[in-house]
């Protein structure tokens, strides 16, 4: 659905985006993450047709973004730095985003009250920041999007206001087959909806992987030995880190799980227990592998 | 689903309709307050004779040709709304915010541009049905016609118009509102503020150096300039320049959608928002800048030539540094100096160029078989108009006067002696170098193949080198004709004569006859040919003269009679006309003496000293003797009373004069 090919970016003599390629799928989540200054922004802001690259593709459902009005018209993108006319009110920008994008929806406007209480007559640049956040989404839901580029959408909104707006996403995603990237430098936050994870560092991809793949192939084990723990047992599998206290030694290894299991169980431990992995720590631990310098990176 | 693409978005235009109308509707209030309400108030409480003082001034006003509120209001206004207008341009989250519709930039720059020019036209508009409801409804409807609001309407849209697309272009190539206002305006005042300054340097750089002969660079030319020079109705060829102004606004305008079509949208906040134009900017900026230091200083210190290049040096770095702080956003610029060693490299060859005289400019003198005339005379505007533009029309409307070039032709020599005077006159100034006195004056030769060879020199016609080579040129029949209006009189034309002298307070003779026309023009043109280059050149006053009503003419012309006119001074007592016009020594019943200064400087001087004189000799002496015209040397002021009238001349106390006269200068001063 959004396909970006060779995207190549320079600002001035500073290279933002290099030879980038990155590809969501239909009705899927993707999440880009990155440390501040990684690119995010500059990438978004290619998908969402507002920079022109200096070189490479970027094209949604096959045709090219920039300048294209009948990409963008099925398109919302949700910056990270709101900008609203100063003088209309919520209603007010709802009948110019109604004017302006094809497929609005005012019953769903209308419903979508029920779920952002603030008052439609009000102004909106006099809203507080999080509720600004919340006008965002209620104009974008309602415009019917195909496409949702959010640029760290959820800054500044509330825990319950978070869940609300993502259960909306989602929901659009499995019901009307909306395809949404979301660029955050919060872990946890797109763990929990993302299916696709992208890491983008130093303007390029340097990570890109399904999530339900990574968790299911990447495993914690803490093994409890009598004794010394022996040595050599561990030569076969794919060790992505090693912690050993006294007789408990702590793995994250690569692999089957049952194949895993059956390596530690040769090895004779006390105890062997599988300890559940977040995505952080997956994370962490792939691209420590990878030589990046993890603190720069995952924040 | 299909999308309607047309280039006007009108839901972009209602929105900027919605956001931008109150800057209409202060621009109403403004104009309905200077124009229809104020004209209105004016009428009602007019007085009888103020009728026609009203009627000019609301005519001007309705035809923008006086410099006032109007003025200002169609200079900014436009401006402003264009900077508001595109300012989601310039700002990073509204251009986000913007081009994340679906709307082509295409469509976006034309719905922009059209809305903003709807709300300069609406005011407009709404007050010429105003001033239309006034002619019908009230005493206005005396100075008011229709013709005359419908001319206002349409150069109130066309200003508006044109400083707008100006304002929208710029805004395009630039990526702040407060850059957008300043390069604006700059960009309009940019070629004539060059010129000026260039022109100024190169006076100092090259000697002999005068003005440059396109007329890219006439102010009129440039809208502002016409606007506040008030220039514009009286321009003949009007029709013409609205249409071509008309034609640059349309272009100014497609050309702005091109640069909005390829300007990127990460450079709003840049001062320049395409970085192929740094370079132009930083080194456009410092070279400006180097001419306005240059000027200045040099101008402050009386045109010293090191003054001139420590301010090139100076402001050149300003300029350099400042288009680097604003181009970089950051004030840490002093390691990019390179640019401006390589820029202060090229300037110094330019300099050393100039100095040394490469091009040959200063030496350049044209053989006398090369040239087809050459002008030598004060103006350049007449040389221009008349001889370059083949345009005198312009210059007269200017000046308002039909008949200037007749009355003043410019001093256009074709006869080859004068043409190899002027050559040598030339040479001799090159080898001079004198910069000092005299007054300043073109010699601009027409070569035969087309060229022009344009100088200007200070010329001293006081000094005897230079006055060695005035002589033969100023005593040639060719030059006095074109110098004396008193060689061209046709008896036939003349209406009237009347030959009176200032100082005799006497009713002027007048001479309607045509026998006397025909002989005071016949004597005035022999006094002509006759006279000397020191006459010509003298700097003493001539009190009698000669005025001069012709048939077909508003302005009567007035020649000088120089005492050395004898034979027409003969003519005239002949006839008896002498004795009544003319001051005589008789007249002349007492001459009081009192020191200029003592009027000038002291309040509490109750009485001037003063000192009467009634020694016939000692009033002829003072009579014939020469004026001061040193203004700062401590004079006489020597009043003649004359039966019922008063006369009064100044007297240099240093003058030589009788000792007498001196026992007078000295009570004067001893009384003090």
């Amino acid at each position: 659905m959004i396909e970006a090919q060779k995207l190549t970016k320079s600002f001035g003599n500073y290279k933002v985006l290099e030879d980038l390629n990155l590809k969501v799928k239909k009705a899927s989540v993707y999440g880009l993450l990155g440390p501040n200054g990684a690119g995010k922004t500059t990438l978004i802001k290619h998908l969402a047709g507002l920079y022109r690259q200096d070189q490479g593709i970027v094209t949604i459902d096959n045709q090219p973004v920039y300048e294209n009005p009948q990409v963008k018209g099925q398109m919302i993108y949700i910056a990270d730095d709101l900008y609203f006319f100063s003088q209309a009110s919520i209603d007010e920008t709802a009948k110019f985003y109604s004017k302006i994008y094809p497929d609005w929806n005012w019953d769903r406007y209308e419903q979508l009250k029920q779920v952002f209480p603030i008052d439609s007559k009000r102004r909106v640049v006099k809203l507080s920041k999080g509720m600004q956040k919340q006008v965002a989404f209620w104009l974008g839901i309602s415009s019917m999007p195909k496409v949702m580029i959010l640029d760290e959408p959820v800054d500044g909104l509330d825990p319950v206001m978070r869940k609300k707006v993502w259960s909306l996403i989602l929901q659009d995603v499995a019901e009307r087959q909306v395809s949404v990237l979301v660029s955050s430098h919060n872990l946890r936050e797109l763990e929990d909806v993302c299916d696709h994870i992208g890491i983008l560092h130093k303007g390029k991809i340097v990570v890109e992987r399904e999530l339900d793949d990574m968790k299911s192939d990447v495993h914690k084990f803490q093994l409890g030995f009598a004794g010394d723990i022996p040595e050599g047992f561990l030569a076969g599998p794919e060790v992505l880190h090693r912690t050993q206290t006294g007789s408990i030694l702590l793995l994250i290894a690569r692999g089957d799980k049952n194949e895993l299991l059956q390596t530690m169980k040769s090895a004779n431990p006390v105890i062997l227990d599988v300890l559940p992995l977040t995505l952080e720590e997956i994370f962490i631990y792939e691209l420590g592998g990878m030589g990046y310098d993890i603190q720069n990176i995952i924040i | 689903m299909t999308f309607k693409i047309s280039l006007f978005n009108k839901t972009l235009i209602l929105s900027d309709l919605k956001r931008f109308w109150w800057v209409s509707a202060l621009y109403t209030l403004a104009l309905m307050a200077y124009i229809p309400f104020s004209h209105l108030m004016k009428a009602m409480g007019m007085e009888v004779q103020n009728i026609t003082w009203i009627q000019d001034t609301i005519d001007r006003m309705l035809s923008f040709s006086q410099d006032d509120v109007q003025a200002i209001l169609i200079c900014t206004v436009p401006v402003l709304m264009a900077a508001l207008i595109f300012r989601y341009l310039q700002v990073d989250k509204s251009a986000v915010m913007m081009h994340s519709l679906p709307i082509k930039r295409s469509s976006h720059y034309a719905s922009h541009c059209l809305a903003g020019f709807i709300l300069l036209i609406i005011p407009a508009v709404l007050n010429s049905l105003i001033m239309i409801l006034l002619d019908y409804f009230t005493v206005l409807g005396s100075f008011y016609t229709l013709p005359k609001i419908v001319t206002w309407l349409g150069l109130n849209i066309f200003f508006c118009l044109f400083f707008y697309s100006i304002a929208v272009l710029v805004g395009m190539f630039t990526g702040s509102s407060v850059a957008q206002i300043v390069f604006t305006y700059i960009i309009q005042i940019l070629p004539i503020g060059i010129y000026v300054l260039l022109k100024f340097s190169l006076e100092q750089l090259l000697f002999g150096f005068g003005e440059v002969p396109y007329s890219l660079f006439i102010e009129d030319k440039y809208p502002l300039f016409l606007l506040f020079n008030s220039a514009f109705l009286r321009n003949p060829h009007m029709a013409g320049w609205l249409l071509a102004y008309i034609l640059t606004a349309a272009a100014f305008l497609v050309l702005g959608w091109f640069v909005y079509k390829h300007r990127r949208l990460e450079t709003a906040g840049d001062i320049i928002a395409f970085p192929a134009f740094y370079p132009a900017f930083k080194y456009g900026m410092t070279f400006c800048l180097m001419l306005v230091g240059g000027t200045y200083f040099c101008g402050a210190s009386r045109q010293s030539l090191p003054m001139l290049i420590l301010g090139y040096v100076i402001a050149s770095a300003l300029g350099y540094f400042v288009a680097e702080i604003l181009i970089h956003k950051s004030f840490r610029v002093l390691h990019l100096y390179k640019g401006y060693l390589y820029y202060a490299l090229v300037i110094v060859i330019l300099l050393g160029g100039l100095s040394l005289d490469v091009s040959g400019f200063v030496k350049r003198v044209p053989s006398p078989e090369e040239v087809e005339k050459v002008y030598f005379g004060y103006n350049y505007n007449d040389w221009f108009y008349f001889e370059k533009e083949k345009n005198p029309e312009f210059l007269e409307s200017r000046y308002q006067d039909s008949g200037y070039f007749e009355d003043n032709p410019p001093i256009l020599l074709e006869s080859q002696e004068n043409i190899a005077g002027v050559i040598e006159l030339q040479k001799h100034l090159i080898k001079e170098r004198k910069r000092e006195a005299g007054s300043s004056r073109y010699i601009i030769y027409t070569l035969k193949n087309g060229d022009y060879i344009l100088r200007q020199y200070n010329i001293n016609e006081a000094d005897q080198s230079d006055a060695a080579f005035l002589k033969p040129i100023y005593e040639s029949l060719e030059y006095k004709k074109l110098k004396f209006p008193a060689m061209r009189l046709v008896p036939e034309d003349i209406k009237l004569m009347s030959v009176r002298d200032d100082r005799s307070g006497k009713q002027p003779v007048n001479l309607t006859g045509t026998k006397d026309i025909r002989e005071l023009t016949e004597l005035l043109k022999n006094e002509g040919i006759k006279m000397s280059y020191e006459d010509m050149t003298s700097s003493r006053d001539s009190y009698m003269r000669i005025s001069v009503l012709e048939n077909n003419k508003r302005n009567e012309q007035n020649i000088l009679v120089q005492s050395s006119f004898t034979s027409l001074l003969n003519w005239l007592k002949d006839k008896g006309y002498y004795d009544q016009f003319a001051l005589h020594l008789e007249d002349i019943e007492s001459v009081e003496l009192e020191k200029v200064e003592d009027r000038a400087y002291s309040d509490n001087a109750a009485t001037p000293s003063r000192v009467t004189i009634n020694e016939r000799e000692v009033i002829e002496e003072l009579l014939n003797i020469d004026p001061s015209t040193n203004y700062i040397s401590n004079d006489v002021s020597a009043r003649f009373n004359i039966r019922n009238h008063v006369w009064s001349k100044r007297v240099s106390l240093e003058a030589g004069v009788s000792p007498k006269l001196k026992g007078y200068f000295a009570e004067l001063e001893k009384d003090n």
